[in-house]
């Protein structure tokens, strides 16, 4: 007789045993119909390098984020004060400067909009209110992701204004790939639909496969159409049958970090928050879901956004809230009080870069750990929040992909330093060989490759 | 390194302000230009003379600046889009009888589309998260479409799944049948079996006794085939100029969609089946009595909806202390008022849409009479006419106009109001860059909102935007954040909403949203951007120049039958690029 587990008891099962990392329990209801475990590590071999870029908004107050010495005694400033455990993990870049966001400003005058579509892409934003060109993690995904389970899996606390700034994943300049932002979603994304919620037999495959021929043969019969879009749907298909194939085995790296209660939300509201209801909690229940999708071998990309461009979050229980315009608002202010609220706000967002970085670090992976085998790229849509500045973005660089990057020092380039060549250099560690990348990445840094 | 200053200024700023603001306002065919246009001759493109217009360059968000008319109409290819969350769910609704409980079980798991806006093709993706979504949804559908004899009686004639083998020619009926209707036009047989094959995956066993579990995967497989979930259109006739006509059976959809916002019916799917959708005459028969069917008042209410904003009270924010009314259900007031008024000046033949800007009465509920300050009326919606002296005036003084448009925050009120007016009705947005450092506006707490924002005249750099925006929005300052009416602002001084509309013909001043109203009703801008607004609602895409001779007709057939919607909608379903198709490089 199977037991039927809710889904709350499964993410609770992830961290079960506080306070220790154990094994993922394999609970006879994770098994699927065939009796094979669901979820698998497909192919990933211990040790190969992940890569995730993660992305905060509004920018920074200089003052408080920017240390004042460079190299490798550098002391850390209040707002990276979090990082202070992970100092020999990652290194600091200043000095980059984001000159494409300075693009197509006749599209759209909001430097926030512009900012975020340039996070990642090399480009800004596009005639048609998507992105000019693919994102550095979809760039690298078509390499190092095939193969695996999900060629990427991009993650969002925020954002969810139905617009470009919903997702930092581009797989062209105009196919986002979609965050998942329900952690319930996200979960039964990895280890299946938890029992008794649904059919006895899951006939999902069936239905893909019916839908895989139609598809061609809907290509066969209508000569003139737009065959990019039945081509899209046809992807999208045998996508999600890799993803809902059953899984054999778990990998030994597959383990849970310790978690105290999770408190599990549905589908995000329909706009962006505005009243603090995403919760930290519940990003580090993403969070620790999108590490264990690593450890457990089901992708090798993702990507994590906090909170979308200019972010209206309010942080209550920091004391920065902002009328309605909460974090935005706060970025903007050049008062004292502003700039304080700014500081606490960023350090905030540290402290669940922190958490991640920590979980990673935690989980040993062939004789070092997740995040030595990882490459983590950090950044904003903007450097100073209060002007829209796209000068000096905050950078961070982390994990030291198998041994090839060293880190712990802080590195000021000469302002004006393209951003795309950072972007350029994280797609040479990883091993792509690309020429450039977007419009003014020419150059890789040397400090790194 | 190129520093920000060497970043193009927005072009507006290289003019003197007026013309610069005349640029940005849609004029459209000029009389001379258009005359070859308006020969609709359904044989081929009409014969105007290809001139070089003086098109400004595009300026594409949002919405686009359309160049004048002066070439020839090129009907784009056939449409591929998927259904938007609410067409599919209206569809399935009328395909199997859902009960509005459960349609209202299958909204949620819909919810969140990603980039789509509205039912533009382009964001309306198909990615393996929404497939997921749509094999979760199908599953659901299925259970309650053949959950008992009687649900199941009324979508088909065969009981697929009652004990013993119902026989070949039932299944065949249950499939086909459903097939027809799903997917808006009869299946090749070869087809049929497929779906046949499919339900046979499903053999009833211990676990899944459901003796009706073959049908109801089929059912799941009709739902997610791409010929149920996408708009295919295959234009095949081969018409003059290399174009090819629209089938009669996708001329149903395309009216259905558009019309009612969901699946062509068993009716509908006749008319096209008999081939009385081929002549534009048919069309316009067809057309003009969908229009009066109790559906449009979901299909093209959907697009009043948008085009006066009030679909985004649903997710408009306010703060419990300041507006303790502000709740679920006022939010559905306020958007049933302004549907149900609206009705009254489109939703028969004869009616002049535009007097919706400057009728004084309205309908109210209890709900929104408090927010009025009216004897409550009950729960439904009752007529109220307003005093002559009234500041209430149509469409736009309605709370749920009000609160569309605007943030609760005081200050920015008059400037999102602004941008409102400007985008909703005069389709002109594209502004120029923001200042890199915002100078915020003076926090002094007794200042009068139009003080405050005032710097906005002096300072430079914020005056070319802020003044197309804030003496528009100042026309509403007498209405919070809610559309209430208040006579004095924070300071105590009397409001008067006057206020300029910079860019109309002799930059007109006004005072009071009925003066602002008259002013909108009256200029030819307004209607130009309906006919744009509406070209897109219909094709789902951004207009380029070559649709531009079919939005001057359709702007044309609004004026010449006195702002007739209808008509105007008869216009555009009449016109080449809705009957024709045309692909670049291709015969």
């Amino acid at each position: 007789m199977k037991r039927h587990l809710s889904r709350r008891t499964l993410l609770r099962g992830i961290g079960l045993g506080s306070g220790v990392c154990i094994g993922l329990p394999i609970l006879d209801a994770m098994l699927d119909g065939n009796g094979n475990l669901i979820g698998r590590a497909k192919g990933q071999a211990s040790g190969a390098t992940n890569f995730l870029t993660f992305f905060i908004p509004n920018g920074v107050f200089t003052d408080t984020f920017w240390p004042d010495q460079t190299g490798a005694n550098y002391e850390l400033s209040r707002c990276l004060m979090p990082l202070s455990e992970f100092k020999s993990d990652f290194t600091l870049v200043q000095g980059l400067e984001k000159q494409e966001a300075f693009r197509n400003q006749d599209i759209n005058n909001d430097a926030h909009v512009r900012g975020h579509a340039s996070y990642a892409t090399g480009g800004s934003l596009a005639s048609n209110l998507t992105c000019e060109f693919a994102s550095v993690d979809q760039v690298a995904a078509a390499q190092i992701g095939t193969g695996m389970r999900f060629k990427s899996l991009p993650v969002a606390l925020g954002g969810a204004l139905g617009e470009v700034s919903d997702n930092i994943s581009w797989e062209t300049g105009n196919t986002p790939v979609q965050a998942t932002r329900d952690p319930a979603l996200l979960f039964e994304k990895l280890f299946g639909k938890p029992a008794g919620g649904g059919l006895s037999v899951d006939y999902r495959t069936s239905v893909l496969d019916y839908v895989a021929d139609d598809i061609t043969k809907v290509k066969m019969e209508i000569p003139f159409t737009d065959k990019a879009r039945l081509d899209e749907y046809l992807t999208s298909v045998r996508d999600l049958e890799t993803q809902l194939a059953p899984v054999a085995t778990l990998g030994p790296d597959c383990v849970a970090p310790a978690v105290p209660d999770a408190r599990i939300g549905g589908e995000p509201p329909a706009i962006d928050d505005n009243d603090g209801t995403y919760s930290n909690e519940r990003a580090q229940l993403l969070l620790r879901l999108q590490v264990l999708a690593f450890s457990c071998g089901f992708t090798r990309v993702g990507s994590f956004m906090l909170a979308s461009r200019g972010n209206k979050r309010q942080f209550k229980w920091l004391g920065a809230v902002h009328g309605e315009d909460g974090h935005h608002g706060i970025s903007h202010e050049t008062t004292p009080e502003g700039r304080e609220a700014q500081s606490k706000i960023v350090t905030d967002e540290m402290e669940q870069f922190a958490y991640m970085l920590r979980l990673m670090k935690g989980i040993p992976q062939g004789g070092q750990n997740l995040l030595y085998n990882s490459l983590i790229f950090f950044a904003n849509e903007c450097g100073q929040g209060d002007s829209h500045d796209f000068s000096n973005i905050p950078v961070i660089l982390a994990g030291q992909a198998g041994g090839k990057v060293q880190h712990g020092r802080h590195i000021r380039y000469n302002e004006g330093t393209p951003y795309d060549n950072m972007l350029l250099t994280v797609l040479r560690v990883l091993g792509l060989s690309n020429p450039t990348f977007g419009v003014y990445g020419k150059q890789t840094l040397s400090d790194f490759v | 390194m190129v520093k920000p200053d060497a970043r193009p200024r927005h072009k507006l700023l290289q003019f003197p302000l007026g013309a610069g603001v005349a640029m940005l306002l849609l004029t459209g065919c000029g009389a001379t230009s258009s005359d070859g246009a308006k020969s609709g001759n359904p044989k081929g493109p009409s014969t105007a003379a290809t001139t070089t217009s003086t098109v400004p360059p595009a300026m594409v968000f949002p919405p686009p600046v359309i160049p004048e008319c002066g070439t020839p109409i090129t009907p784009g290819p056939g449409l591929l889009r998927r259904l938007t969350n609410e067409e599919y769910i209206r569809s399935v609704r009328d395909i199997f009888y859902l009960t509005p409980d459960e349609v209202s079980q299958l909204q949620p798991l819909l919810q969140n589309d990603g980039l789509a806006v509205g039912n533009i093709a382009e964001g309306l993706r198909l990615s393996p998260d929404h497939l997921r979504k749509y094999l979760d949804v199908a599953a659901k559908v299925a259970d309650f479409a053949l959950s008992t004899p009687e649900r199941r009686a009324k979508f088909a004639t065969c009981d697929y799944g009652a004990a013993g083998d119902p026989g070949f020619q039932c299944r065949k009926e249950f499939s086909g049948g459903l097939a027809y209707r799903m997917f808006r036009q009869a299946l090749p047989e070869m087809r049929v079996w497929d779906l046949e094959a499919l339900a046979n995956r499903a053999v009833p066993s211990t676990t899944d006794p459901d003796p009706y579990r073959p049908a109801k995967l089929m059912v799941q497989g009709l739902l997610t085939s791409p010929r149920f979930l996408l708009r295919l259109e295959n234009p095949t006739a081969l018409a003059s100029h290399g174009w090819k006509s629209i089938t009669s059976w996708d001329l149903s959809v395309r009216l259905s969609y558009m019309l009612w916002g969901t699946n062509p019916d068993e009716a509908l799917q006749l008319t096209a089946r008999s081939q009385q959708l081929n002549s534009a005459g048919q069309i316009a028969d067809v057309t003009r009595k969908m229009l009066v069917d109790p559906r449009a008042k979901e299909g093209i209410g959907r697009f009043i909806n948008r085009w006066l904003g009030v679909e985004l009270v649903s997710d408009a924010v306010r703060d419990a202390a300041t507006y303790p009314e502000w709740n679920d259900g006022l939010k559905v007031s306020m958007q049933a008022e302004t549907a149900r008024f609206m009705e009254d000046f489109w939703s028969k033949p004869g009616l002049n849409l535009l007097d919706a800007f400057t009728a004084k009465y309205t309908y109210v509920d209890d709900n929104l009479a408090a927010l009025y300050g009216l004897p409550l009326p009950g729960p439904t919606l009752t007529r109220v006419d307003f005093a002559a002296n009234s500041p209430r005036v149509g469409f736009l003084t309605q709370p749920g106009v009000l609160s569309a448009s605007i943030s609760q925050k005081e200050l920015v009120a008059p400037i999102l109001r602004g941008k409102f007016i400007r985008k909703q009705f005069l389709c002109t947005l594209s502004l120029p860059e923001a200042p890199p450092v915002v100078p915020s506006p003076p926090q002094d707490p007794n200042l009068t909102t139009r003080d405050r924002l005032s710097q906005h005249r002096t300072n430079t750099s914020c005056e070319p935007c802020h003044q197309l925006l804030d003496p528009v929005g100042f026309g509403f300052e007498q209405f919070d954040a809610i559309g209430r009416f208040r006579a004095t602002g924070s300071q105590g001084e009397a409001l008067t909403g006057a206020g300029q509309v910079f860019g109309l013909p002799g930059d007109p001043t006004f005072t009071g949203p009925g003066e602002l109203a008259a002013l909108l009703q009256g200029s030819e801008e307004v209607s130009a951007c309906l006919a744009q607004q509406a070209f897109r609602y219909t094709y789902g895409r951004e207009p380029t120049s070559a649709d531009a001779c079919t939005i001057t007709q359709a702007r044309e057939a609004f004026k010449a039958k006195k702002f007739d919607l209808q008509e105007m909608i008869v216009a555009i379903t009449t016109s080449d690029a809705f009957r024709f198709a045309s692909y670049p490089g291709a015969l």
